[in-house]
């Protein structure tokens, strides 16, 4: 299996060379199959390479030299233990899944091939980040799939909104990736090497602050691309893209490859306890913040990005407790659940013809009936809803939480975290099924053409209700099979499978607590948001708007606390100040004006002034030949 | 007649040649002040030679050759000049050297 793993992401490259090089010429009904056969026979490798590492072995090879410049190594090298076999898994499992969903998404698309040729580039980037031995190869993955991410969300490259999102994303993730940089700069000056397998054993013997810079600049990185405080203001505009790059890159994958990231470096950040505060509080801070925002938008994709940012809040939590299993197990259940919100809130926005306010939704259970029970599962999952895979993990966070502020005596800190993440979990299960209310539940209220909101130019009329149809099967068989997981992905026991070996956990606070208060979280946020929506739906209304206090809340939480317009105000501006300095002084007057401006202004001036000297007639030429006569002479006579 | 009368007659007909070049528009009177300054040369290497051959009267080898071969090219010259000078006044119908511009490149 060892020398087979290059091919895990070669198979999707491959994928993308045919499909970009001769994509539109291929028939349509090919460039489908063919997009969907690398991820898929990837999937298969990955599951064997899984069971491989799952017995505790590490699969390692190293292809060759990368990069070899004196005390340079970088390998091409390729290694599987747990964690990667996890991450493997997932990602092509998913990956899979969405390229099928895709087929039916996309079909009516005229870049169809153009879109998993990048879906296709996606995969075997992300591959590789999982897969990389060293911290160099993983950075050209994950440079890769940010690629990606930026080609995707602006797919629909001729709306100049998506283009702008696309940008957003990719400068934002720079930022971070600065911040990666320097890490990676600083790992190689602190311990010679980027291979993790010898960071690791050497992370003892550095020197702590050291080891705590290097943890910070890794967590700036991870920020950028996993959306957090204070970086996270891309995901949202991120859904520009199509519906399936959201589940894939913006939900399921990409998005929690700094989750990945840090779970990789856990032995470095074990050895950095401050660092691991920060990344629990920034966690939990983006947490709350994802799910206030979330309470008011309208957008059905927007709902689910913020809520993607909240929960990826939640990871970075259990993370930055120390439980890198538990991040990773949270990871593994949002990549089912929320691709499944995903790819069922694409579900319904091809039945809508493109239609995503969900204002101009409702009743639609009674249209869509199977898309709807797939949308709920995943909304229950993600709700936490008892026996579902996010009620696993997402207790397994707030346990964790809860025994570190209680279980060793009262820490205050800890404590308000928990209290933090326990609030959200409530307010988690209130908006996703706020959304369910929205959308599935009530009356229809799309049909007629309404003024204040028209529909998307380019996307036809608003839709009657008799026109709402199912979406065709090859979309509904991956919204069963991520629906299943959702539902039962909670029982594998992925923190177990991840601990190192012989390190038990003594919990003082039993976990049948832990799964009380979080049950009893989300089924009140579920009752909540059930009875405001569908029997009482003035009440919110009376909150936002009777009370001057409800009244700036709304007013906030739409506009995303206005934190775009704050960075707009304090970075954007600034910068495109300086920038438009630069260019008036630098670029116009300096280099335009005197350097190009002033050369051919001297040019001119002396070929004007010299000019004059040639007239064409022997005469002139003549007396200037006997004034150079003259000169000569007279400097001959003059020296000597 | 010594050398140096030889020499200011040589630098006299050099400079009416050069006035005659500077000063005259007709392009026969300025090839005929070629001609002088050719000449005015000429008559300065005829008379250095002479008081050479004074100072080493068995060198056969004089610099008289030297006036010679001035001569032949000052002859192809002319000829080449005589042309042009035609031809010029074939096309503009003139011999006026202010009136003719060509030579801007």
């Amino acid at each position: 299996m060892e020398s087979a793993l290059f091919l895990v992401p070669l198979l999707p490259f491959l994928g993308f060379v045919v499909l970009g090089a001769a994509g539109h010429r291929l028939p349509r009904s090919l460039v489908g199959p063919i997009a969907c056969a690398g991820p898929a026979v990837s999937a298969l490798l990955a599951f064997a390479a899984f069971r491989d590492a799952a017995n505790g072995d590490v699969l390692s090879r190293v292809l060759g030299d990368w990069i070899r410049s004196g005390g340079l190594h970088v390998p091409l090298g390729f290694r599987v233990d747990r964690l990667a076999g996890v991450m493997l898994l997932v990602v092509t499992g998913v990956g899979t899944l969405i390229h099928i969903y895709s087929i039916g998404y996309m079909r009516e698309d005229p870049a169809y091939p153009r879109f998993f040729a990048y879906l296709n580039l996606f995969m075997a980037a992300m591959l590789v980040l999982v897969l990389a031995d060293n911290l160099v190869f993983l950075f050209l993955g994950w440079e890769g799939v940010g690629l990606c991410s930026y080609l995707l969300i602006g797919f629909w490259y001729k709306d100049l909104a998506n283009t702008a999102a696309g940008t957003k994303a990719f400068i934002v993730n720079r930022i971070g990736d600065l911040g990666f940089i320097l890490g990676i700069f600083l790992v190689f000056v602190t311990f010679g090497t980027f291979r993790f397998d010898q960071i690791a054993p050497a992370v003892p013997t550095a020197a702590p602050g050291a080891i705590t810079a290097i943890a910070l600049l890794l967590f700036v990185g991870a920020t950028g691309k996993s959306a957090q405080i204070p970086l996270y203001v891309w995901l949202p505009d991120a859904m520009a893209g199509p519906t399936p790059v959201s589940a894939l890159i913006h939900a399921a994958t990409m998005v929690t490859s700094g989750v990945y990231l840090l779970a990789r470096m856990s032995a470095l950040y074990a050895a950095a306890p401050a660092v691991l505060t920060v990344v629990a509080a920034i966690g939990v801070f983006t947490a709350v913040l994802g799910s206030l925002i979330e309470i008011t938008q309208t957008d059905i994709k927007k709902v689910l990005a913020y809520s993607t940012v909240s929960q990826l809040g939640y990871m970075f939590f259990a993370a930055g407790m120390g439980a890198f299993g538990i991040a990773v197990f949270h990871l593994v259940t949002h990549a089912f659940f929320k691709a499944l919100l995903f790819l069922g809130a694409g579900a319904v926005i091809h039945a809508l013809h493109h239609e995503q306010d969900m204002r101009r939704m409702g009743g639609l259970w009674r249209r869509i009936p199977r898309t709807a029970s797939v949308f709920i599962v995943g909304a229950l999952a993600l709700a936490g809803f008892p026996l579902t895979s996010g009620f696993f993990s997402k207790d397994a966070i707030l346990h964790e939480a809860l025994d570190r502020g209680l279980g060793h005596g009262f820490h205050p800190g800890w404590f308000l975290l928990w209290l933090l993440g326990f609030a959200t979990a409530a307010i988690t299960a209130f908006y996703v099924f706020r959304q369910v209310a929205l959308v599935f539940c009530g009356e229809y209220r799309g049909g007629a053409p309404d003024a204040a909101h028209g529909s998307h130019d380019g996307h036809g009329h608003p839709l009657a209700e008799h026109e709402i149809h199912e979406p065709p099967a090859v979309m509904m068989a991956p919204l069963y099979i991520l629906a299943l997981l959702a539902l039962v992905g909670g029982f594998i026991d992925v923190p177990g499978f991840l601990a190192p070996p012989g390190e038990a956990h003594h919990a003082a606070i039993g976990e049948a607590i832990g799964w009380v208060l979080g049950g009893a979280a989300a089924l009140a946020g579920i009752a909540f948001a059930l009875h405001v929506y569908l029997k009482r739906p003035d009440t919110l209304r009376r909150i936002a708007e009777g009370t001057a206090w409800g009244r700036r809340f709304a007013e906030a939480s739409r506009n995303a606390f206005h934190v775009d317009a704050i960075y707009e105000r304090l970075l954007v501006k600034p910068f495109l100040l300086l920038c438009m300095g630069l260019y008036y002084v630098i670029d116009r007057a300096l280099i335009d004006w005197f350097l190009v401006g002033g050369t051919s202004l001297a040019v001119s001036f002396w070929g004007g002034a010299l000019r004059r000297f040639q007239t064409g007639r022997i005469p002139t030429y003549a007396a200037w030949f006997a004034c150079g006569v003259l000169v000569v002479l007279a400097t001959i006579f003059l020296a000597s | 007649m010594s050398l140096s009368g030889a020499l200011y007659l040589a630098a006299a007909i050099f400079c009416v040649g050069v006035y005659g070049v500077l000063s005259r528009q007709n392009l026969l009177i300025l090839l005929m002040s070629l001609e002088l300054l050719l000449n005015a040369v000429n008559l300065a290497i005829v008379a250095f030679g002479r008081s050479y051959m004074v100072a080493v009267p068995d060198d056969p080898s004089g610099p008289q050759v030297l006036v010679v071969i001035v001569l032949a090219v000052a002859a192809a010259e002319a000829a080449i000049g005589l042309s042009i000078l035609l031809a010029v006044y074939r096309k503009w119908r003139s011999t006026n050297a202010g009136e003719i511009d060509m030579l801007r490149g």
